[in-house]
């Protein structure tokens, strides 16, 4: 079982089981910190910043994520310091200066009161999130894309850019994309994310005609839980 | 030859009684530097040309010839010491060396040409009188000059291994800790915390499991003090962690090592293998509970990588990109087990606390730094080289009485502390104790020990837009703030030294600032806008020269300076016949003029012309 503890957040007491995530924490109290970066489905990666909070230490205050900060008892946060409103402000600034075209972006620094950046505007759409990667890895367990190169040049990629050759094809990626920069069309019973240089050849239903899914992720869904070779031959509404 | 395993205190006595019994203090010892230093300087020529001189002069058997690992005076290289006098010979050639057998060796007479020069003009003789050496206080750097780094049996006959028996037979884990902690000595890596706080955290969790990590990644560039005691003296770091193995139970260490320490991974494997021989490392060692071994792990090369959860991370096979902390690795670190990863240096000192006491590892030092730290002395600096001195020296001490000054007696400018990302401090701060914490208060830190001396030639505006360029470049590019933080302020310096910026840069380089260092993941973003703070704070002049006046004070912002000839100009053609550009013209033996628009600022003219002709604005 696990233990309750308390922890104070903006002089307010706090009572939670013992080793959750601050921010989870935060929500359920109805204690708006903001987070671009998070989902409910993955690890916490802790890389856009923005639900940083203040935590007291040795008499100071670090600052630190809330998304991947695990909470001991008599811990002290604080969630709304003039520092931490400046800080977060010029994240979305450095934000909107990658990705000026992000809608997901752009609300969130109108949100926090940022309606211009200071720096030259690039549209790049990718907020390195790495939501992408890990749901690909976590959520679907393929690890077909990742990150490549460091520092400003760093993207999320196939391996070596070119066709990613574990990828199913489910569009995990597609649909956890906060900023709906990665792309996925399906045409003439075929698959295309461009972005993972992926082409992918679609099952059809034997009974109705339509596409199912790629061919390679029904076999992965097939493999792993061990079907009958002939179970997506029909889509759902034809399977008796 | 096959050596005994050593299975009790006393069978480890007798190995260095008989060691010790086996040589003459008064052996002839003609000890060569072979550190990276010395190695680019030629010494290993200078190593081949003693022993053939020695073979064809029969001498063999009479003199022993040494080659160890840096000695720290790395701007006279290669270096000679003759023992057991410590005669002091500079810039060894091969070429020298017969005179130095015939005469030195064979009658005691002097090279002069080959002695160290003072300033009043005097050679000086010994070793330890070189104004270089005299103020140092080199109690783990000073090993270097007397043992073969790849001979076990060396660095047990100086004493080595004397602490190991102590600590995993007499001492209890507890014991050991408590010594390491009233020793006060902290993590020499550049974080300073306190080493054996973090062994006593480490040591009460409840894991059966645990590991040690040694911290070989130095990638600061200029700093090479961590690679110089790897390759010189390997076996007092095996020590360091032997000791720690039993202060908090663990039974396996790591060394993730640069691999581009090439000679640092050979002599650690070497030293590894040997103790092993010995059983130094295996199984019960000593007759102690205490099972031990080391892994070497080599490096791939990624500058954040010598930050310590991104160290863990690679070393598992991850990417090397750091996680916030906590949890910290005492806590929860290789393969989630509790792990204690301390630098170079640092293990390198625990050896001397448990033999030598606490209390006397404590009496060096300040308040609340103890100890010694090596310090890369590197830049506009006479003496060049890697310094060992008691924390609470003064920078000036160091530059002026270690360093010798500045290059062609140039003005002192700044001298950036603790690497790339540390801060450049002032003349003012001359007199400033170096320990953790005035380092810190001043706005720089101690980092890993990395010292940059600039002079007047040096473009304060320049340097931050510099370094803010390398560690963009070495950001792994997790989170945000150091990501594109450090690209806009990249961005901006650019502009200022291009004589494009504008009076609001200088507020957002400061605002910047403080978010890259608060918000980042790891220290690489948390230490990164030091060289940008620290020379705002103390050169906002030249920030405020470059944006209003268009105006670089150091004339190296190539926008922002002209070329022109003077009167001087004597027509000789010399700068015509140089210029990449051609955008010089002139007739033989009249004034020459320089076209603004072909010419580069690349100051090739500068050089060529005798006459001191060419302005620089």
């Amino acid at each position: 079982m696990t233990k309750e503890i308390t922890i104070t957040v903006d002089g307010r007491k706090v009572k939670a089981a013992e080793g959750l995530y601050l921010l989870d924490v935060l929500k359920r109290n109805n204690i708006y910190v903001p987070s671009l970066c998070h989902h409910d489905q993955v690890h916490p990666y802790g890389v856009c910043r923005i639900c940083i909070v203040e935590m007291e230490l040795n008499g100071r205050r670090k600052v630190m994520s809330s998304c991947n900060l695990k909470i001991a008892d008599g811990q002290v946060f604080h969630t709304t310091s003039e520092k931490l409103t400046k800080e977060r402000k010029i994240l979305m600034e450095l934000m909107l200066a990658r990705s000026s075209g992000a809608k997901e972006v752009i609300e969130l620094a109108q949100r926090l009161g940022v309606e211009e950046t200071r720096f030259p505007k690039e549209d790049d759409g990718c907020i390195m999130c790495g939501l992408c990667v890990k749901a690909c890895e976590q959520v679907v367990g393929v690890s077909a894309i990742g990150f490549e190169s460091r520092g400003p040049n760093r993207k999320v990629s196939a391996p070596f850019d070119v066709e990613a050759e574990r990828c199913i094809g489910c569009g995990s990626c597609v649909f956890i994309c906060p900023t709906n920069f990665i792309k996925m069309e399906d045409k003439n019973h075929v698959r295309k994310i461009p972005l993972w240089h992926v082409e992918l050849k679609m099952k059809q239903c034997k009974s109705c005609g339509p596409d199912i899914a790629p061919e390679k992720q029904l076999e992965y869904i097939r493999n792993k839980v061990k079907l009958p070779e002939n179970f997506f031959d029909t889509c759902l509404n034809c399977r008796p | 030859m096959k050596r005994q395993r050593l299975n009790s205190q006393e069978s480890l006595k007798k190995y260095r009684e008989a060691l010790v019994k086996a040589r003459d203090p008064n052996q002839k010892v003609i000890t060569v530097c072979g550190g990276t230093g010395c190695i680019a300087y030629g010494c290993k020529k200078v190593v081949e040309a003693f022993k053939t001189e020695l073979e064809k002069q029969g001498l063999t058997d009479k003199v022993k010839l040494l080659v160890t690992g840096c000695h720290g005076f790395c701007e006279r290289g290669p270096l000679v010491v003759i023992r057991p006098e410590n005669l002091f010979y500079q810039r060894v050639k091969a070429e020298d060396v017969p005179e130095v057998i015939e005469k030195t060796v064979k009658n005691g007479e002097l090279i002069e040409r080959l002695q160290y020069e003072g300033k009043d003009k005097k050679k000086i003789l010994k070793e330890e009188d070189i104004p270089f050496y005299a103020k140092q206080q080199r109690t783990i750097f000073g090993f270097n000059g007397y043992v073969d780094p790849k001979s076990i049996d060396d660095y047990i006959a100086i004493g080595g291994y004397s602490a190991l028996p102590k600590a995993l037979l007499e001492m209890t884990s507890e014991k050991i800790i408590d010594e390491v902690k009233k020793s006060g000595l902290r993590g020499r890596g550049g974080g300073g915390f306190l080493t054996g706080a973090k062994w006593e955290i480490c040591a009460a969790q409840a894991d059966q499991t645990k590991y040690i990590v040694c911290n070989a990644d130095e990638g600061d560039p200029g700093a090479y003090m961590d690679r110089s005691v790897l390759e010189g003296n390997p076996h007092s770091i095996i020590e360091g962690m032997l000791i720690c193995a039993k202060a908090i139970g663990a039974s396996h260490a790591y060394v993730y090592v640069r691999n581009e320490y090439p000679l640092a991974v050979e002599n650690l494997g070497i030293a590894i293998e040997q103790a092993r021989e010995l059983g130094l490392l295996g199984k019960k060692i000593l007759g102690s509970d205490v099972d031990f071994d080391i892994t070497v792990n080599r490096g791939g090369g990624a500058f954040v990588c010598g930050e310590e959860t991104a160290l863990l991370n690679s070393l598992m096979g991850k990417t090397g990109e750091p996680h916030q902390k906590p949890p910290y690795p005492a806590i929860s670190g290789l393969f989630g087990k509790p792990t204690i990863i301390n630098n170079v240096e640092t293990w390198a000192n625990v050896p001397l606390i448990i033999s030598k006491g606490s209390a006397w590892f404590a009496s060096i030092g300040t308040e609340k730094s103890k100890g010694t730290k090596i310090f890369s002395l590197v830049g506009k600096i006479n003496n060049t080289g890697l310094v060992e001195v008691p924390m609470g020296m003064t920078l000036r001490e160091i530059v002026y009485d270690i360093g010798g000054g500045i290059l062609k007696d140039k003005k002192f400018k700044a001298i950036q502390t603790g690497g790339p990302s540390g801060g450049c401090l002032p003349e003012e701060k001359l007199d400033l104790m170096v320990d953790f914490d005035k380092l810190t208060e001043a706005g720089s830190m101690m980092g890993s020990g990395g010292m940059i001396v600039m002079d007047e030639s040096t473009c304060m505006v320049d340097l931050a837009r510099y370094f803010i360029d390398f560690l963009k470049g070495e950001s792994c590019g997790k989170c945000t703030p150091c990501r594109e933080g450090l690209k806009q302020m990249s961005g901006i310096l650019n502009r200022i030294c291009d004589g494009n910026g504008t009076e609001a840069d200088i507020e957002t380089l400061k605002d910047m600032s403080e978010t890259v260092k608060d918000a980042s993941i790891c220290a690489l973003g948390g230490t990164a806008p030091n060289p940008v703070l620290s020379t705002i704070k103390y050169f906002r002049n030249e920030y405020e020269a470059h944006i209003r006046d268009k105006k670089c004070l150091a004339h190296t912002c190539k926008k922002l300076i002209k070329f022109e000839i003077n009167q001087k100009c004597t027509g000789c053609t010399r700068c015509v016949k140089t210029c990449p550009t051609t955008a010089i013209s002139g007739k033989v033996k009249t004034v020459h003029n320089i076209d603004q628009g072909k010419c580069i600022q690349c100051g090739v003219c500068v050089d060529r012309c005798p006459f001191e002709a060419i302005d620089v604005d």
